[in-house]
């Protein structure tokens, strides 16, 4: 037993130091003194300036007015989606509708649909309806996006809700509505949160919709706005652009470390 | 039979929010492209019925081979390395003390988008960049290379990338298959004297059929579809020799405007992508068919 955990860790912690060394690479640079940096390999820190390069690449990059959005459609395109997806969820698990299997495919179905199948035509009706380059035109494509893998957690951990809890519920007279709110969503908590932070990281992370649904930086979503910084070097130095990455993933870190334990028990219960 | 009574207009009025989003923004537009596809539209004059040359056009590309193959690389690339790495972990790692640490390692790439996971590896594989640099101080100048300059290389730079971005979200799956295998099963295997080895493959890999369904479907998916990463670190290019369909699509629709050509590339690569999900798919989804 002995032997075995010790080979174990070995196997482990030479994956890790693998994997941590991009990281390494992605601080020693975002953090290194613009002036004097130049791509050269080097394991030690070159002129340690995180502040200067932060406020640099927060100016520079204009971050401010993406992240906000982000802040904008991560939140209530996660939020909206989630509810909505429980909703059919909820309906599907305990209402007894007809032709279930038929709303489940039409509602989880397009999930293996390719994003570029939809580019073109949103792109088109989004011009002519007025909604393209706004923030609500976004969110929406967002929040629908978002359904049908939410749809698909929050229904398998409804699954496991037994189906006295819901007769005795009607018994006392709860119609559908409360239902819903006084038992399936505080017991589905943890699925939700868990389908929450996926979806919350997705629309965080999107490159695609921003750049093809919006052209203002005050509309714009942040990843489309740093993509466009990789290719310029001789504006804006590596450093800064590494910097503002960075600045962009403390957001999804920062909930992934909070709430590991709540992913982790939302597809459990889910799988 | 009182439960079915029951069911009234209410119950559907709750499909409606979820129902509504999916009609129009992710139905009516998969509708419309593949009407496209058999246009020639361009954006400024109304579409005229073509019939399948888009489609013809699309198989006589001559970069077309080249891109297939990219996703070819992709595909394959991206199914043995963070699954096989991913399930590797996940196994090694359950049991272990500080099992949430090594975890929290492996994810913390997740969390960084396509678009950071591109631009830090860029400045890695870059002709002038930290590899290149890192080879010639250790003393292995011959080893210096052009990365992401020729194909195949450019490629498979980024399936590093994207493998070592990818592989965290494969170890939590893997580990919440593992952790669902019944304990007493486990201990009774061990006290029968079962070494790691014939633990996992014969107490645990049959227990993860439904999770490695999943994983594999979504690892596919992904693949097939890959963008960000390619459209960050080498654009498709150079001469377009490290294009995917993703970035084709892209490239003739919205740089050329050529709309009903990139529609006939975005069809050809839903028919791609649902044929093989459905294939892989297939074990995990028929705990689906019992509703």
């Amino acid at each position: 037993m002995k032997k075995d955990s010790l080979l174990k860790h070995s196997v482990l912690v030479i994956l890790s130091l693998i994997w941590l060394s991009p990281i390494y690479l992605l601080f020693v640079n975002a953090f290194a003194n613009v002036e004097t940096w130049e791509s050269n390999f080097d394991w030690s820190l070159k002129g340690w300036d995180p502040i200067a390069n932060f406020q640099q690449a927060w100016s520079v990059a204009d971050l401010s007015p993406g992240l906000k959005s982000n802040f904008f459609y991560g939140i209530l395109g996660a939020g909206l989606s989630v509810f909505f997806a429980s909703l059919a969820a909820f309906s599907i698990v305990a209402l007894n509708p007809k032709n279930k299997s038929l709303w489940f495919w039409v509602i989880y179905g397009v999930n293996l649909v390719p994003y570029q199948m939809l580019l073109l035509p949103l792109f088109e009706s989004f011009a002519s309806t007025g909604l393209y380059d706004t923030r609500w035109g976004l969110l929406l494509v967002y929040v629908a996006i978002a359904i049908p893998f939410a749809f698909f957690l929050s229904r398998n951990h409804m699954l496991s809700i037994s189906k006295e809890v819901v007769e005795a519920s009607q018994l006392d007279g709860a119609n559908k509505i409360q239902t819903y709110f006084k038992i399936f969503l505080p017991l589905s908590w943890s699925a939700l949160g868990a389908a929450f932070l996926f979806q919350f990281t997705w629309i965080w992370n999107d490159l695609v919709f921003g750049l093809t649904l919006t052209t203002s930086a005050e509309i714009r979503p942040l990843m489309s706005t740093i993509s466009g910084l990789v290719g310029q070097y001789q504006s804006i130095k590596m450093p800064i652009v590494l910097c503002a990455t960075l600045i962009a993933s403390l957001p999804t870190a920062f909930l992934y470390i909070v709430g590991q334990k709540l992913f982790v028990a939302g597809l459990k219960a889910g799988s | 039979m009182s439960q079915k009574q029951r069911v009234g207009v209410t119950t559907y009025l709750f499909f409606i929010p979820a129902i509504l989003c999916v009609l129009a923004i992710l139905l009516y537009p998969v509708g419309k492209t593949i009407y496209l596809s058999f246009t020639d539209s361009e954006g400024l004059l109304p579409p005229v019925f073509i019939g399948f040359d888009n489609y013809q056009n699309f198989i006589n590309d001559p970069v077309l081979r080249a891109t297939l193959t990219n996703v070819l690389i992709w595909t394959i690339a991206t199914l043995v390395l963070p699954v096989f790495i991913g399930l590797l972990i996940a196994n090694v790692v359950s049991g272990v003390k500080g099992s949430a640490v090594y975890r929290m390692i492996f994810l913390l790439p997740y969390v960084l988008s396509g678009v950071a996971v591109g631009a830090l590896w860029f400045n890695i594989f870059e002709t002038e960049g930290l590899l290149n640099s890192f080879l010639v101080s250790v003393g292995l100048e011959s080893w210096v290379n052009s990365w992401l300059l020729y194909y195949p290389q450019n490629t498979l730079s980024m399936i590093i990338a994207a493998t070592w971005a990818s592989t965290g979200l494969v170890v939590v799956l893997f580990t919440v298959g593992i952790q669902n295998v019944p304990l007493q099963t486990v201990e009774a295997a061990t006290l029968d004297g079962a070494n790691s080895w014939v633990l996992f493959w014969k107490i645990i890999w049959p227990q993860l059929k439904y999770i490695r369904a999943v994983v594999i479907g979504t690892a596919l998916a992904n693949s097939l579809r890959t963008f960000d990463i390619v459209w960050v670190m080498t654009g498709g290019g150079p001469s377009r020799t490290s294009e995917t369909l993703a970035v084709t699509m892209y490239r003739e629709a919205f740089l050329l405007n050529r709309y009903g050509y990139g529609s006939a590339i975005a069809v050809f690569l839903m028919i791609l992508v649902t044929t093989i999900s459905i294939l892989a798919l297939r074990g995990g989804l028929k705990k689906e068919a019992t509703l």
